[in-house]
């Protein structure tokens, strides 16, 4: 049974098992409205147990934590494996933990004294050899060093394919070179969302970009 | 956070928000923007040689083409099914082969049919080749696994090597371990002669289950990577024609010197290879242009694999980045195999893959490696190493063994004891005539009991004993074995053998537990603990005894840990329990109490720690000699608090009195004695006694010398930092720098995960700079001591809050006043938690923040803050008077400070109560005829003047006046203002000849420096 209502009804977290089972489904299947109905249920859940140290509070949000988790659910479900009742809820709050890691490890990075890199960071051309460099993915395309504009087309193109918040993140911070709290004004986000949509923007760039001696392995 | 929206509404919208952004996405990439993992589609374009149209389904003989899986720098490779068979496969067609001649064709089959019998589970078997449209083709297994770049980069994320900062020893294991694998496999193939040539992570995959495969053995030299017949740099200096294996080339395939590739190429690319799975980083540059890329694989010499470690990563250049402080990560024996694999010339390489695997399996058991084999000081310093290491960590460890050993014989003798009085009950019942079935009921029952509590005390000396020798580094088999291998080893093997007998299998976990202690492994130790609590908790309840002994356990534990008020509890809880069932004088009951007011100690209610460690001090003494260790350690502890309350003074006698018991007990050059005499160093220093002080750790550091060689030990850290502190007090900046610089260097080599003494050397340093007004340098130190101890959550250091109070000042003195503050809150909030609400950390941070709030004129929150700090001082108990005078005079001079701020601003009305309060304070805190008083005084007059209150005014400036002028010290513009406060008042009410006396003295009063 495949499930594509967008206004799937609100549902607790124990009830109706089955309709979930059949939601899950669908949303690894690719489903981005069973996918939508899954969050609906599990969010309210998520939010509570999410707890932001009282440090942190004034430039990271609850919201921005579960904005960036919701993305990552619609980008990752493909590779859900669906489990036990809370396999879904653990898999959500596990990317949910895994952001607010990355903001709060971002912040305390800003926190600190900059060191060389934040002082130096590059713009045009430079910065988007930096940007492959820092993805790592340059290691097994030296060919980047004959192209560079070869990669800032190609760079471009995974921006296109990318959602917006994150492409936004990488052009402004990665590419122009502003500083997070310039960032963070432009998107009309936290500084903490900052770090974390720029965290996760790089995992996809990466997988985007990644290293071309990638056999016939990891299925697309 | 406030909205007035339901929390389910706003994660509608943000889930419809997300659901929008990645459908547009999606179809972005619909639109012709077609991105795949791993694909290098992007740089098929405008290149010759990679066009290859797409096949038919069944344009290969035999088999049947599915899907495109990969377009990468040689070929296509398919997803296929072989006809025949029905088998899944690989079939991988090359873009460009050799001229198809028929002798190429004939060697390529040749290659083919040798790699065909070449079975080996870590190399991916061939099985046909052919040919197609005059491109090669070749038919493998499919094999589902990732590059070994991208499984290293996963295996980092998963053990958080990268978010460290460190490489946990784990990484490096199962990376070598991985490399073992493919050296073998790589091995295997050189035995029939087959050279790999293009070895690179995309032609090693690592599956599910870990195991690597080695693909695409020998063919390379049929691709156009490798030119048989032209110089590589020539076809490279060709825009867009790039070679994919170039950074993993050895110097003589980068030169184009074919003939010279053999076996010990591949060994050169394995040492590529293994360096960039370590580290994530190459040996050399490989960016810029071609040309430059051969000539660093060709001249440079490779970085060791510590410097790439260090690196971000952020930016290309090497210039640019910062160094933090050269950590290292993989030690000596790693970075020589590398290299080793490494050299230019082949000579000096390994000479196979065989080779290089089987050092690298003396690497993994901690045995010599070939690599140096050449030098015998080398082989033998090494044996020694491993010996002494051995040796210093199991006798610490058999320690507590031995202890728990004691301990179960003597609940075995306890266990025989009752069972003999349960015999005896029992025939004294079968003589009586009364009750005699009740009271044999009960002695049968008794004699149970004492079997079973027998049978379990055996068991667990049976097996500490069976751990006993197996920690001897003569009985083990495995002399490598580290203590927590042994451990871990008995963990597995306790779950089983004591099943039923859950009384001995807590006072296990309770002996592990403290094992795991010692050897610093807390959460571990935590999990054997708690477990050991549990088990007697079901068993024998909450009053029982081994609850009791359990919670003292797990409170040691929480103290070394840094969580004091859990300790605490844990403590108070425990000795209740143990002191029904001991008597005061226990050497059980005794320890707990030092533990305890170490405790209390830390938390600074100094004088309860010291009524206990008295009363144990007492009691030890008549313990006796096997307990006179137990002595000397709460000596040395009531030294520790009796610093704290009157200082090195008084505590110096103390630590010369557990100096001399250890003397006693454990001899002159024990290093536990060395380890005192430090201690009483640190004392020396604080009463500026230097030169013993440093006779004394020149003494110490002898004994460690003789004790440690010159193998790096945590207690060679300690007697640097006090070196260190001896040359600060004496103003020797330079060599305090040089100590505690190798104290720290010394630390990081030791530890290479985030540890105390590393978070306590980066603290000393940085206020050392700040001493040396280096407030930058201090400020980067303390960042990273801070995050240190950040990442050792939540096994938090108890002096985080310090260190950020430290942060506070380094920035204050360097004028940073907003970042001061915040780091003096964080202080303020971590000492609060951690420490409780009015202890010394929190009355340093209070002031720190007031005194910031001053400097930022912030007077009001200075003044609330000033106060709340004498408060908590009042309410710690800890407000000596003198203290309390100053503290109470800087809150006059805060106040006064205020008032000038308000009258300055107009505000005469505020100001006035705050310039009485000034004067009321100074008042009671100077002597009588301090200028200071007067001061506020007129400063007060000065408020009732602007305020009209001339009448109340005047006696109030007449009386400054005639108290600053009769001072000695009065600044004369205080004078000034006087004088000139009087000739207003007196102009004001028309008094000419009053106003005017008073603009004489004003005239004469000082010279005008304004």
């Amino acid at each position: 049974m495949m499930i594509s209502r967008s206004n799937q009804p609100k549902m607790s977290n124990n009830e109706v098992p089955s309709d979930e089972d059949a939601l899950i489904r669908a949303a690894v299947a690719g489903d981005t409205a069973a996918l939508a109905a899954l969050l609906r249920t599990s969010g309210t859940r998520l939010r509570e147990q999410l707890s932001i140290d009282r440090r942190w509070q004034s430039v990271l949000e609850a919201d921005d934590v579960l904005q960036v988790t919701y993305l990552e659910a619609f980008l990752k479900v493909g590779s859900f494996v669906p489990g036990g009742s809370n396999a879904f809820y653990g898999w959500l709050r596990r990317i949910a933990e895994n952001n607010l890691r990355d903001a709060i490890k971002g912040l305390e990075a800003q926190k600190r004294p900059p060191p060389a890199l934040a002082m130096d960071v590059p713009v045009g051309d430079q910065s988007t050899v930096a940007l492959f460099d820092l993805l790592g993915v340059t290691s097994a395309t030296p060919s980047r060093a004959a192209a560079v504009t070869e990669m800032k087309s190609s760079l471009d193109r995974a921006l296109e394919s990318l959602p917006h918040d994150y492409a936004e993140v990488i052009r402004a911070y990665d590419l122009e070179g502003l500083p997070v709290a310039d960032v963070a004004a432009q998107l009309g986000r936290s500084p903490g969302a900052v770090h974390m949509l720029r965290a996760r923007a790089h995992e996809q760039l990466r997988a985007l970009l990644g290293p071309s001696g990638n056999f016939f392995s990891t299925p697309a | 956070m406030t909205s007035p929206r339901l929390p389910s509404d706003r994660d509608d919208d943000l889930i419809r928000a997300a659901q929008a952004q990645i459908e547009s996405a999606r179809d972005a990439r619909a639109a012709g923007n077609r991105f795949s993992a791993g694909s290098d589609s992007t740089l098929d374009a405008g290149h010759p040689a990679r066009r290859l149209g797409k096949l038919q389904s069944d344009s290969l003989q035999g088999y049947e083409l599915l899907q495109e899986r990969h377009r990468g720098g040689q070929g296509v490779v398919y997803e296929a099914t072989q006809r025949a068979t029905k088998r899944r496969v690989a079939i991988k067609v090359l873009y460009d082969g050799p001229q198809t001649s028929g002798s190429d064709r004939r060697r390529f089959q040749r290659e083919v049919e040798i790699l065909s019998q070449l079975r080996h589970p870590n190399v991916v078997t061939v099985y046909d080749s052919g040919e197609s449209s005059g491109r090669f083709f070749y038919v493998m297994d499919l094999v589902q696994g990732e590059p070994v770049d991208r499984w290293a980069e996963k295996l980092r994320a998963r053990l958080g090597v990268e978010a460290s900062g460190s490489t946990p020893r784990d990484f490096v294991r199962d990376v070598v371990r991985l490399f073992i694998r493919i050296c073998d496999a790589v091995n295997a193939a050189h035995l029939r002669g087959v050279i790999h040539r293009d070895l690179k992570p995309g032609n090693i995959l690592v599956d599910g289950a870990g195991e690597p495969r080695v693909l695409d053995f020998g063919l390379a030299k049929f691709t156009q990577d490798v030119p048989d017949d032209s110089s590589l740099v020539d076809a490279m200096t060709q825009p867009g024609q790039f070679v994919g294996s170039l950074p993993w080339s050895s110097p003589e395939q980068a030169q184009g010197a074919i003939a010279a590739v053999d076996i010990r190429t591949d060994v050169y690319a394995l040492g590529v290879l293994l360096f960039h799975t370590l580290t994530g980083r190459f040996p050399y540059r490989v960016n810029g242009r071609a040309g430059d890329i051969v000539s660093e694989i060709c001249n440079s010499v490779p970085r060791p694999l510590n410097e790439a470690f260090t690196d971000t990563g952020r930016i290309a250049s090497d210039s640019r980045r910062t160094r933090r402080g050269g950590q290292r990560r993989f030690d000596d024996d790693l970075e020589t195999i590398v290299q080793r694999c490494l050299a230019k010339e082949r000579e000096r390489r390994y000479q196979s893959a065989g080779d290089l695997g089987r050092d690298l399996q003396h690497y993994l058991a901690g045995e010599a490696i070939e690599a140096r084999r050449d030098s015998v000081g080398y082989v033998f310093s090494k044996q020694l190493r491993r010996y002494r290491l051995q040796l210093a960590v199991a006798t610490g460890f058999m320690l507590v063994l031995a202890t728990g050993l004691a301990t179960s014989i003597a609940a075995w003798r306890t266990a025989s004891e009752q069972r003999d009085l349960a015999r005896n009950a029992e025939t004294k019942a079968r003589a009586a005539s009364e009750n005699a079935a009740a009271e044999r009921d009960r002695a049968q029952q008794s004699e149970k009991t004492a079997a079973r509590q027998q049978r379990e005390a055996e068991s667990v000396a049976e097996l500490l004993k069976s751990l006993l020798m197996a920690a001897s580094p003569l009985e083990s088999k495995r002399p490598d074995m580290t203590v927590r291998e042994m451990l871990d080893r008995f963990d597995e093997r306790l779950g089983n053998t004591l099943e039923g007998q859950p009384a001995a299998e807590a006072k296990l976990r309770e002996i592990i537990g403290q094992a795991y202690n010692s050897l610093g492994i807390f959460d571990q130790a935590a999990w054997h603990l708690r477990r050991a609590i549990e088990l007697r908790r079901d068993g024998q309840g909450e009053n029982s005894l081994g609850f009791g002994l359990s919670l003292i356990a797990l409170a040691h534990l929480e103290k070394e840990t840094a969580n004091y008020v859990d300790a605490r509890g844990l403590f108070e809880r425990g000795l209740a329990i143990l002191l029904n069932n001991f008597p005061e004088s226990d050497d059980r009951v005794i320890q707990a109490k030092c533990g305890l007011a170490t405790v209390l100690r830390i938390q600074g209610h100094y004088e309860q720690a010291r009524e206990l460690l008295t009363q144990c001090i007492e009691l030890a003494r008549g313990l006796g000699e096997v307990y006179r260790w137990q002595l000397g350690s709460a000596i040395h502890e009531l030294a520790s608090v009796t610093e704290n309350i009157d200082g090195p003074k008084a505590s110096e006698p103390l630590l010369r009195e557990s100096l001399e018991i250890y003397q006693q007990v454990l001899g002159d050059d024990h290093p536990e004695t060395a380890l005192v005499r430090v201690d009483l160093a640190d004392s020396l220093r604080q009463m500026g006694q230097f030169d013993e002080a440093l006779r004394l750790i020149a003494e110490a550091r002898r004994v460690f010398g003789v004790s440690y060689g010159d193998q790096p030990h945590p207690r060679l850290g300690y007697v640097l930092t006090v070196e260190s502190l001896v040359f600060r007090e004496r103003r020797d900046y330079e060599a305090s720098e040089r100590a505690g610089r190798e104290a720290l260097a010394l630390r990081r080599q030791l530890y290479s995960s985030p540890h105390r003494d590393t978070v306590s050397s980066l603290n000393n340093l940085a206020t050392l700079l700040t001493d040396m007004r280096r407030y930058d340098e201090s400020a980067a130190l303390l960042h990273e001591a801070i995050d240190m101890a950040t990442a050792m959550q939540p096994y938090q250091d108890p002096k985080i809050g310090t260190m950020y109070n430290n942060l506070g000042r380094a920035l204050f003195f360097k004028g940073d006043h907003a970042e001061a503050l915040e780091a003096l809150r964080d202080a303020l909030e971590l000492d609060e938690q951690r420490l409780g609400p009015n202890t010394e950390a929190v009355i340093e941070d209070l002031k720190g923040i007031s005194f910031t709030l001053d400097a930022q004129g912030k007077f009001p929150e200075a003044i609330a803050t000033w106060r709340d700090m004498i408060e908590r001082r009042i309410a710690g108990g800890n407000a000596p008077a003198d203290k309390l005078i100053e503290n109470r005079q800087r809150l006059a001079e805060l106040l006064s400070k205020h008032a000038r701020a308000l009258l300055d601003g107009g505000q005469p009305e505020a100001a006035e109560p705050v310039a009485r309060e000034a004067l009321e304070t100074r008042r009671a805190t100077y002597p009588s005829d301090a200028w200071r008083i007067f001061s506020s005084q007129s400063t007060h007059g000065e408020a009732l003047l602007d305020l009209q209150r001339a009448g109340e005014a005047e006696p109030h400036l007449l009386e400054a006046m005639r108290g600053l002028q009769a001072a000695k010290d009065a600044p004369p513009q205080r004078i000034r203002d006087t004088a000139l406060l009087l000739v207003k008042l007196y102009e004001q009410r028309g008094d000419s000849s009053a106003a005017e006396k008073w603009r004489t003295t004003l005239e004469s009063a000082a010279p005008a420096d304004k």
